[in-house]
């Protein structure tokens, strides 16, 4: 199995490693070891301590940190801001900013090339703090939030004993 | 005596194969792999074998006879089965078939056709019913039984895209249809042959039937061609290996392509529940049908993809919306087929791929949807149409998870949806012609975790997308190619954005008789983007030709005529050519006539974005602009990369310092606009109490709570809404 230096990793989320690399990577077996570099490449780039166990999006981390004295899983962005625990939808925490009109869809894509906006609208989900762009959905009016991803973090750890070791010292 | 192996019948096997499934949780049975432990090499060179005759049978097959669609596209796929119909091995093309021709032979198995119609060596069986086991109408099957001795050893059988099926429009995937009874010709696992040759009745039915049976003849000759090749390909190989060996060696591979599955699943995938939704219009208000189809409709492609920790994959569409009067529903078969086509693309694209990675996945589609019909008679003509849109989402949740495991070169965000042109009427030779163009079979690719999408060069129903050679299109049908040409900014923005869509300007020419029909989602969005990424424009919506023009006078003349339509602002179709401009965003357009010299401009969507907009790499950005792939105004008002033309190279050049002013604007921007989510919450939630939504999506709604309680009790209790709620 191949194993990759942490900053080939790096340079892989970065999108700046050279297409042959590149082409090898995705070739190949992949490297059982990138789950935990990737955690690791993150952990060191985040201005905060808590441990990533997740990541669950672009910019978007779920952390194992103490509340209340008890250990909880919590949805955090890469700013600091906390938005919930893991098996809510971090959504309902977020802004948002719905393009209901062709003229504010026109705004993101060529004017005569946009939906119906009685049909389908997007909405935008921003970080109440930093502002960045973390998810998009384009839905009917009147679509609940969608709950992305609700991961089963306890029967991945569980499976991977030596990490969960690591990781929820 | 069965004609099954040692002794028993088609339908014995197959129920003991079922029950050792659901007894022992492995296929077969089979609790190790005996005979690769043993003698890896020999295990190995035999799927080798198999693998490398199939994919030779194909080759060989398309370079015989076949219609432009299959010989230019690979529109063609032959698949070696079990006698129970399991694949063992396939060959490359539409793999999407692999499983639906399984169930085609398992549908055999279980009408007892072993009995009742009789199932001998050289039998030719052909099958496009997508209710048994198919995509839609126009993938036309060719299924025969290969002999070893007395035991009936294998099936083998190809697809092929027809050009036309005889329906109520001409071409493959007729648009007015609104039954079964429009779709075309359906063969539902009929036997159309005996000893090698076909029933000279049957091809009379053919020739009589549809618009330019010439195509359908090169393909199924393509087909028979190819199965004939593979099944003296396979007895030379049992002579070989011996059949013991043989079938110790297919129960075996299948049983390894079942843990290869999981195991990929184990490796690449976090376990976890995953949800997105997509949506198809079916926009038919006004349009000339029945008024029980005459109205506009939305499908509703709710998606829940679980992973289990030990590897079990599972689809479920709780709340997908009710099947149609329309050619766009589904049916079991061909959204079977429709996740085999996915998962072997992101998942299973290499080692043994056969029907045990399809054993190794758990799929539920509600009985009565769109997705699952409950009406015998509902048309199957363009089970794409909801198909794709519903695949978008499962990428974008399968997607979630590679990034959720550190693969992100495995992402990607979705696709371009690719639509429909078909042409009807009498072609430039005089002969009657149905056929759709398939240069629609390179749509954008979405974007990649780490990487810009392909621009026009994905198709997800065949991994080897092609839009042909623009000759071969004006050999079929009457048409010239006046040009085609990336459409810029069609795909999706974000990070990285989804390769663009492309759109050709066609000239009729040669025929008075001449009608096209155009489809493609357009009123909605068929994709999203993924973490902060955009969805792609609906260029798929518009509808532009022109009717009675000068373009005759034009040519004569030499003067400058229209290669694209460029800024939709300044469009050249409406600089250089006079006459009946027409232009549209109707989504659909049902057969209308043409005549030489008129203009029909096709389009073919981008692919979805990926990642916050503002935070596009700027080298990026002015290699597009550069290469004319993106629109100026769209890069600094989505973007925020602040850009200036060089008055003497021509060339865009970003200005660093003001983008990053620019980009820091955006953020406050978005801070002043957006509002927290709970207050928004409020004031969508009296829209629906108060019911103000659009009709079509209120019946949406009104469908899908209807369909499924436990979908309804969710959107009850995400608005908070009284129990007896209903649109």
């Amino acid at each position: 199995m191949p194993t990759y230096s942490k900053e080939t990793i790096a340079s892989l989320i970065d999108g700046q490693l050279p297409w042959p690399t590149t082409k090898r990577i995705m070739s190949e077996q992949k490297d059982p070891d990138r789950f935990e570099k990737v955690l690791a490449v993150h952990q060191d780039r985040v201005p905060w301590s808590d441990t990533i166990v997740l990541c669950l999006g672009e910019h978007l981390y779920i952390v194992r940190k103490q509340i209340q004295g008890q250990w909880k899983f919590v949805v955090k962005c890469e700013c600091g801001f906390e938005f919930c625990e893991h098996t809510q939808n971090w959504k309902m925490a977020a802004l948002i900013y719905v393009r209901d009109t062709e003229e504010q869809m026109g705004e993101i894509m060529p004017s005569p090339h946009v939906p119906d906006p009685a049909w389908n609208v997007i909405r935008e989900y921003y970080c109440p703090e930093c502002k960045t762009q973390i998810e998009v959905e384009a839905l009917p009016p009147g679509y609940p939030i969608i709950f992305d991803f609700l991961p089963d973090l306890e029967g991945f750890y569980d499976a991977h004993p030596a990490l969960k070791n690591k990781l929820f010292k | 005596m069965g004609i099954g192996w040692n002794g028993k019948t088609l339908g014995q096997m197959l129920k003991e194969s079922e029950d050792l499934l659901a007894e022992t949780g492995s296929c077969y049975g089979v609790k190790t792999l005996s005979l690769k432990q043993d003698d890896p090499l020999k295990y190995e060179r035999l799927f080798a074998r198999l693998r490398g005759g199939i994919v030779a049978a194909r080759e060989t097959a398309l370079h015989i006879s076949a219609s432009p669609i299959v010989r230019e596209l690979g529109e063609l796929c032959f698949v070696l089965y079990s006698p129970e119909g399991d694949c063992i091995a396939l060959s490359t093309g539409i793999i999407v078939h692999v499983h639906t021709m399984s169930e085609a032979i398992k549908w055999m198995i279980r009408q007892n056709y072993e009995e009742d119609v009789g199932i001998k060596e050289g039998d030719i069986f052909i099958n496009n019913d997508a209710l048994v086991g198919d995509a839609h109408t126009a993938d036309v099957q060719s299924l025969i039984p290969v002999y070893y001795g007395d035991e009936l050893i294998a099936w083998i059988g190809a697809v092929t895209h027809v050009m036309e099926i005889g329906g109520v429009d001409a071409g493959g995937i007729p648009m007015s249809t609104i039954n079964r009874f429009g779709d075309g010709l359906y063969f539902t696992c009929e036997k159309v042959g005996e000893d090698d040759r076909l029933f000279r009745t049957y091809q009379i039915r053919c020739e009589r039937n549809l618009r330019g049976a010439v195509h359908w003849n090169l393909d199924e000759k393509a087909r028979i061609a190819g199965c004939h090749i593979m099944r003296e390909a396979l007895k030379g190989i049992i002579d070989e290996f011996g059949v013991d060996y043989y079938k110790s060696f297919t129960r075996e591979t299948i049983e390894e392509g079942r843990l290869l599955f999981s195991g990929r699943v184990k490796e690449r995938l976090f376990p976890g529940r995953y949800r997105a939704a997509s949506f198809y219009d079916v926009p038919q208000k006004g349009a000339p049908l029945p008024s029980i189809a005459a109205k506009d409709m939305v499908l509703h492609a709710p998606v829940e993809v679980t992973v289990k920790p030990d590897g079990m994959l599972k689809l479920g569409m709780n709340g997908a919306s009710k099947w149609t009067y329309s050619p766009a529903n589904s049916s079991l078969p061909a959204m079977q087929g429709g996740l085999w086509v996915s998962i072997t693309q992101m998942l299973a694209y290499d080692g043994k791929v056969n029907d045990g990675a399809y054993y190794a996945t758990e799929q539920e589609y509600p009985f009565g949807s769109w997705a699952n019909p409950d009406w015998p008679y509902v048309s199957l003509s363009a089970t794409w149409g909801p198909l794709m849109v519903t695949f978008n989402a499962v990428y974008r949740c399968m997607s979630r998870s590679f990034f959720a495991r550190g693969y992100l070169e495995e992402i990607l965000s979705g696709y371009g949806h690719t639509g429909m042109i078909q042409w009807g009427g009498t072609d430039q030779y005089g002969n009657p012609m149905g056929g759709i163009n398939f240069e629609l079979c390179a749509s954008g690719m979405g974007a990649r975790g780490i990487m810009d999408g392909l621009d026009s060069g994905y198709a997800m129903w065949n991994p080897e997308s092609d839009m042909g050679n623009m000759e071969i299109w004006e050999l079929v049908f009457p048409q010239v190619y006046l040009g085609r040409r990336i459409i810029p900014g069609s795909g999706g923005l974000g990070k990285y954005r989804g390769g663009n869509g492309f759109h050709s300007v066609l000239l009729m020419w040669g025929s008075n008789d001449i009608e096209l029909t155009c489809a493609g989602p357009g009123k909605v969005f068929d994709n999203c983007g993924l973490f902060g990424g955009y969805p792609s424009a609906r260029v798929c919506r518009r509808k532009i030709f022109a009717h009675n023009t000068d373009l005759a006078e034009t040519f004569k003349e030499k003067r400058p005529y229209p290669s694209f339509e460029g800024d939709p602002k300044n469009s050249e179709i409406e600089a250089f050519v006079k006459g009946d401009l027409h232009c549209d965003d109707a989504s659909i357009m049902f057969p209308t006539p043409f005549h030489p010299h008129d203009v029909f401009v096709t389009f073919w969507q981008g692919g979805p974005g990926y990642g916050d907009p503002i935070e596009r790499p700027v080298e990026l950005v002015e290699k597009d602009l550069n290469n004319g792939y993106a629109l100026p105004e769209a890069m600094e008002t989505v973007l925020g990369v602040v850009t200036e033309k060089d008055r003497e190279t021509l060339e865009w050049k970003v200005d660093s310092r003001k983008t990053e002013d620019l980009r820091n604007r955006i953020r406050e921007q978005r801070g002043q606009k957006g509002v927290p989510v709970k207050e928004w919450w409020k004031t969508e939630r009296e829209r629906i109490l108060n019911k103000t939504l659009s009709e079509p999506v209120q019946q949406m709604y009104r469908e899908s709570m209807s369909i499924s309680q436990p979908w309804a009790e969710e959107f009850r209790t995400f608005w908070e809404l009284p129990d007896d709620f209903e649109f």
